[in-house]
């Protein structure tokens, strides 16, 4: 097993180079200019402004070829030194540190959420096979999947926010008062069931048709005939082999719930990673950019391992 | 085969412990109904064994699984008739009832061991589940003790070990053995066993016989064993029904059976059997396959692929019921022509070169 990590480990190392590489062009590829964003407008023209624009270039060290400032920026991110955002100027580090804690409990609480409510809908469903609570959870389920995840937050805020007015529209905390466990809460349902109907449309029909697949095994079967009661059969013997796949799943659908932030905390205004990619794209703050990249490529990497050791922990005739 | 040799015989007269009556079973498939199970009646007396034997598709299966609603429910499948055990009719008692008898009173041993054995639990885990289920009050010590005894009954070696292993970490007849002893872990009065050979070597098939004889002395546990092996029949059984098209064909002592078949099909199983005291070039079968049971041929199911029709339209019209033949009380068969038997055995054993009724040889 710890033979197994170590060598994924290794193995991922080539991979975030790659990614670090391909992600460095593509930042660089986006039109637009960060200087001439970042600099007051007034010194876009007139006498000047061509060595002003060419001073400041050095000093954010783009006038070099992109490989070397790729070395460079790579010889940094080693040392633990991530660089400045551009927009803000301070340390992309610190910007992280500040919105990581937000993006997480988001997160977090979006799966748990999913979790708790995919599974048991995907497990009825599966016993109570086209039935109207099946057809209903099938419905639901594409419903969630077909509706794009800004229109839901978009739709929610009108109604929970504007029409009924008992939820805040967004933001993480109300401004001017000191943070609360239930006023965090009620700012945090809105996006975190938005973020989690997004996970919970799949999910249920993945719990429903893996379930569907153990209840057709012999061994069900044998559970029955030795008296176990249905409760019995279908915890411990069906959900107990169904959850194996869904794990796997799950775990590797944790980075894709990360773009879904992105969306997500731009719509409620929630301070976190999501949000922090989104204007720093629209500022061009390219090491902001490149150091949230970076981060999801290792989460990346790190779901997918854990997924694996996981199915193992799992599943017996796994051996790492 | 010998079948001729006198079986020890603790049941006759007795009451039987398990009277099944009418049995009909019918599956809903997308357009069509199968009627896997038409009209058996049979009944299972204590202590003895009980075989069961067809091709696939005969109803087998579907026979047993229905004993103890094991068959998905319906509408998928319809299962009526009775089914009378200890007074009650397993068919109608309430689900909690049945669960209080499956797996305790009347237990089942599966085909394929390699399947029937969760996978993420260990052997020891799903024995032990079987007596736990039934008694929640013992002591996971008491349930362990047992669980070793069992293994060690069945001849798994080393039970302290392969209590704690999983099903893949076990061979095919070791997975077979860790079944069957979890079929008697709460010494059951009837153990039904489907085809539980029929995924084993030859050489384990033997041990796993062997085995549920052994099982049979010491339990004096009725069994029921399906099987589409007559050798494994005229092994160990006792009495026999044979089944084509969902119904039973014919019923007797084994031996009546083997030596005086007096339906058709029995006969042509048989003269399929491979035979090391004759040369012959290739196997004789029995013509045709078996009929779709979603509609079956009207009249007696068989006679599509019956040599004693001969174009006879009592064969096509008319379903033979299950009368006695052959002489004995206890040997019954469905043909409307059992008297001309004796003739085509004999026709038959003028293309084999030898009688293939057992026991009958010079």
């Amino acid at each position: 097993m710890l033979g197994f990590v170590l060598r994924r480990l290794i193995i991922a190392i080539p991979v975030l180079l790659g990614i670090l590489v391909i992600a460095f062009v593509f930042v660089h590829l986006l039109p637009g200019d960060p200087v001439r964003l970042l600099v007051d407008p007034s010194q876009l023209s007139g006498a000047g402004s061509t060595q002003y624009l060419a001073q400041k270039r050095i000093e954010l060290g783009l006038d070099k070829p992109l490989p070397v400032q790729w070395v460079l920026w790579m010889r940094e991110v080693l040392t633990g030194n991530l660089g400045f955002s551009f927009q803000q100027r301070v340390p992309v580090l610190q910007l992280i540190q500040e919105r990581v804690g937000s993006t997480v409990l988001l997160t977090a609480t979006a799966v748990v959420l999913a979790v708790v409510v995919a599974i048991p809908v995907g497990v009825l469903a599966s016993l109570k096979q086209n039935s109207v609570l099946d057809y209903l959870a099938g419905a639901t389920s594409m419903l969630a999947i077909s509706i794009p995840v800004f229109f839901l937050g978009l739709l929610a805020i009108y109604v929970f926010a504007l029409q009924l007015n008992v939820l805040p529209s967004g933001g993480r905390q109300t401004l001017g008062v000191p943070p609360t466990l239930s006023d965090t809460v009620q700012h945090l349902i809105m996006p975190a069931a938005v973020l989690a109907a997004v996970l919970t449309g799949p999910y249920v029909r993945y719990v429903r048709q893996s379930m569907l697949d153990v209840l057709r095994q012999d061994y069900i079967t044998t559970a029955v005939a030795k008296g176990a009661s249905p409760f019995r059969v279908v915890l411990r013997h069906a959900l107990r082999n169904a959850l194996i796949p869904l794990t796997t799943v799950l775990a590797v659908q944790i980075p894709a719930l990360l773009a879904g932030t992105v969306v997500i905390e731009t719509v409620f205004a929630w301070p976190g990673l999501g949000l922090l990619v989104f204007q720093s794209i629209e500022g061009l703050d390219y090491p902001v950019i490149l150091s949230v990249v970076m981060m999801s490529a290792v989460l990346v990497q790190l779901c997918n391992l854990v997924a694996d050791v996981l199915a193992a922990v799992l599943d017996p005739r796994i051996r790492l | 085969m010998d079948v001729t040799a006198d079986r020890p015989s603790l049941t006759k007269g007795a009451d039987p412990i398990l009277s099944v009556r009418n049995l009909e079973t019918t599956f809903a498939v997308r357009n069509s109904t199968i009627k896997a199970v038409r009209d058996v009646s049979f009944d299972l007396r204590p202590g003895e064994i009980l075989g069961v034997v067809g091709e696939s598709g005969s109803g087998k299966s579907a026979t047993v699984n229905s004993l103890l609603r094991l068959l998905p429910p319906p509408p998928t499948a319809v299962t009526t008739g009775s089914v009378v055990y200890g007074g009650e009719d397993l068919l109608t008692v309430p689900a909690r009832r049945l669960r209080a008898i499956r797996g305790k009173e009347i237990s089942m041993i599966f085909q394929d061991p390699s399947t029937s054995f969760n996978p993420v639990q260990t052997i020891g885990w799903q024995i032990a589940e079987a007596i736990k289920v039934h008694d929640r009050r013992i002591s996971r010590t008491a349930v362990r003790a047992r669980v070793i005894e069992l293994l060690t009954m069945v001849g798994v070696p080393s039970p302290q070990v392969r209590f704690g292993q999983f099903p893949h970490e076990y061979s095919g007849g070791m997975r077979q053995r860790a079944m069957i002893a979890m079929a008697l872990a709460n010494s059951p009065k009837i153990i039904i066993a489907d085809e539980p050979t029929t995924a084993l070597d030859v050489t384990i098939q033997a041990q796993i016989l062997d085995l549920l004889e052994k099982v049979r002395t010491e339990t004096q546990a009725a069994t029921i064993l399906i099987t589409h092996d007559l050798g494994i029949i005229a092994e160990v059984a006792d009495r026999v029904l044979v089944m084509y098209a969902g119904k039973i064909v014919e019923s007797g002592q084994v031996r009546e059976v083997f030596t005086d078949p007096q339906h058709p099909y029995t006969l042509g199983l048989l003269a399929s059997l491979p035979r090391i005291d004759t040369a012959m070039e290739e196997l004789l079968s029995i013509p045709g396959q078996p009929p779709s049971m979603s509609s079956p041929p009207s009249g007696c199911a068989f006679h599509v692929r019956c040599k004693l029709t001969q174009g006879r339209d009592r064969c096509r019209q008319e379903q033979p019921a299950l009368t006695a033949a052959g002489g004995s009380g206890s040997h019954l068969a469905a043909c409307h022509f059992s008297d001309e038997m004796e003739s085509e055995a004999i026709s038959i054993a003028a293309i084999v070169g030898t009688d293939v009724r057992a026991g009958t040889r010079p």
